[in-house]
């Protein structure tokens, strides 16, 4: 039987690059252990109310698998010490290395081979087992009240509800950055963060499509993890990525970043309850959410003090000529989605599928070599019908036979009813 | 006698209408088996509209003084309110309020040329999601009876991309 294909490329493609459900568990499962090794008694941050928490892709369900055969999955953690670590007392450097020596302590209980990394913000402990993971594990403690009070009327300006922007504000926190010129002094300026605030943000978009994914899902959204919300603007960003990072594969450097792309394509995403649908309109408009003036991409629950691209108008990054990167990928996305979507021509979606996409789409392929001709030669056909057919003998439409009279197809769903009746 | 002539004959017989039918169908189609008992015209057959389409089996069902049925027995069609037909299966074919079935109406001059032309836009259905043949629009004075070339026209991309 014939199905309508217009779906199954963007489909086909998704299943592709998902990630099975066992990653997030296991995810899941290396957290949790994390976590209860902060809570142990001869953890020196057991005193200080420790909380381990995904965020980024793990937290969004945005998680796609690692392109290349040999790819790692990238987990970031939060720790945010939610007692008796203040910035009048402690600096950066002093929660940093706090969270460092547990961390280590971890690392040689758990026997894990490569060494415990420092990076800027976080500490990066890479884990491999049966499932290769990057854990970053980023400090923090919670921010302040004057500071979220801050947070809160910049997003109200922004044009935030009060209630999501309170909501918001209450996570935020603030992070160690050994490139902070306070990083080893008692200072108040650390700088903010908030991803938890983030996914909340990015759940209120998902959430356009609420009462859809309610009814597929046969459930309440708040009972369900974010990832198994399996919502249109997730799956758009997982398809985002996924092209960018075959596209950055030989630069990963130059890529735009996901936190950009998330973001563009949150405020792109009008509640299109069609995966397709959304994608389209997300390519067409996020290039418009990005400002002419800085802050180009502003975090969108720190509007004031974030910018995203910043890296852009670096001095220091313009070799890697990001904002270049980011509009050259854009017109890319827009091209190769376009061809996967729409293409009858089985050779092109070939070509396009494996350099752009790095995948076969087998199914569309046969289904394209099945049908394309099909669509030329039924196109043909119903021109003929519009230009005076016939019908022939075993009611092959052509020149020969009945002369097909004119007449309309009649009626809507009500008026076949009323007619029937 | 003068006056019998004003009225037509087959209103006095429909049976016999049903017989001509009958004929003209064996006749024009004889893809079709069809067979006259207890004043219904049945006539079972298939129709492939175009080389590339599958093959469908229809069913048209004509009754004494009645307007003709058709359904698809095979395959079973899904019901769309996209795709022109009642509730309980049968094909809408044609506007009756523009122009009734008359007795005088013939099924292979009509009937069966526009099922094969509803099978092709069917099966372009399928492909694009859209009803491209010619539609009476909804609650308003029915249109002449064009062929919806514009609407082909905007589908053209269709067919090339």
């Amino acid at each position: 039987m014939n199905t309508k294909f217009e779906a199954a490329p963007i489909q086909e493609l998704l299943k592709s690059i998902s990630v099975p459900e066992s990653a997030y568990e296991k995810a899941k499962a290396r957290y949790e252990d994390l976590g209860k090794w902060f809570e142990r008694q001869e953890s020196e941050c057991s005193n200080h109310s420790p909380h381990i928490y995904p965020q980024g892709s793990f937290r969004l369900g945005t998680v796609i698998r690692p392109v290349g055969e040999n790819g790692e999955y990238d987990l970031d953690l939060g720790c945010r010490l939610r007692e008796g670590i203040s910035k009048g007392v402690h600096s950066q450097k002093y929660l940093k290395e706090l969270v460092g020596r547990d961390l280590e302590a971890y690392r040689k209980a758990r026997s894990i081979l490569s060494p415990l990394e420092p990076k800027h913000r976080c500490w990066r402990l890479a884990y491999a087992d049966e499932l290769s993971f990057h854990m970053d594990v980023v400090p923090s403690i919670p921010e302040g009240q004057t500071q979220r009070l801050m947070l809160k009327t910049a997003m109200v300006t922004e044009g935030f509800i009060e209630t999501l922007a309170s909501n918001v504000a209450d996570h935020a926190g603030s992070i160690t950055d050994d490139l902070h010129p306070s990083y080893s002094v008692i200072a108040a300026n650390w700088r903010i963060s908030n991803s938890e605030g983030y996914a909340i943000w990015f759940e209120s978009r998902m959430r356009l499509a609420q009462t859809l994914l309610e009814k597929r899902a046969a459930a309440r959204l708040d009972s369900l993890p974010a990832r198994n919300w399996h919502s249109p603007l997730q799956q758009v960003v997982q398809l985002l990525k996924w092209h960018r990072d075959n596209m950055f594969q030989k630069n990963p450097d130059s890529k735009p970043i996901s936190v950009i792309l998330t973001t563009l394509a949150a405020h792109s995403y009008r509640g299109e309850g069609d995966v397709e649908v959304a994608l389209a309109n997300v390519l067409n408009q996020m290039g418009g959410h990005v400002r002419h003036t800085q802050p180009r991409v502003p975090n969108p629950i720190n509007p004031l003090e974030e910018d995203f691209a910043d890296k852009w108008y670096d001095t220091a990054n313009a070799h890697l000529a990001l904002e270049y990167n980011f509009w050259k990928w854009l017109e890319k996305a827009k091209e190769d989605f376009g061809v996967v979507a729409t293409t009858s021509d089985p050779e092109l979606l070939e070509k396009v599928a494996a350099e752009a996409f790095g995948t076969r789409l087998p199914n569309r392929r046969a289904e394209l070599e099945r049908v394309g001709p099909k669509r030329i030669a039924l196109f043909e056909k119903a021109g003929q019908i519009a230009s005076g057919a016939r019908t022939g003998k075993a009611g092959v439409i052509g020149a020969i036979g009945v002369s097909n009279l004119p007449h309309s197809f009649y009626g809507d769903e009500t008026l076949h009813s009323t007619d029937e009746a | 006698m003068v006056t019998k002539r004003y009225i037509p004959r087959t209103r006095h017989d429909p049976g016999k209408h049903l017989a001509l039918q009958c004929v003209h169908m064996r006749k024009h189609f004889p893809c079709f088996k069809c067979s006259l008992m207890r004043g219904t015209l049945e006539c079972l057959g298939e129709i492939t509209p175009s080389d590339d389409c599958d093959t469908y089996r229809i069913r048209i069902r004509l009754r004494r003084s009645g307007t003709p049925k058709v359904r698809v027995l095979n395959p079973e069609i899904q019901q769309s309110s996209k795709i022109h037909m009642f509730p309980t299966g049968d094909l809408c074919l044609f506007d009756h309020r523009e122009k009734p079935w008359m007795e005088g109406d013939n099924l292979h001059e009509k009937i069966v040329p526009w099922t094969a032309e509803w099978l092709v836009y069917y099966e372009l259905y399928l492909l694009t999601g859209r009803w491209l043949g010619t539609e009476a629009p909804h609650g308003s004075t029915p249109k002449k009876d064009q062929p919806n070339q514009a609407k082909l026209d905007a589908a053209a991309d269709d067919k090339n991309n």
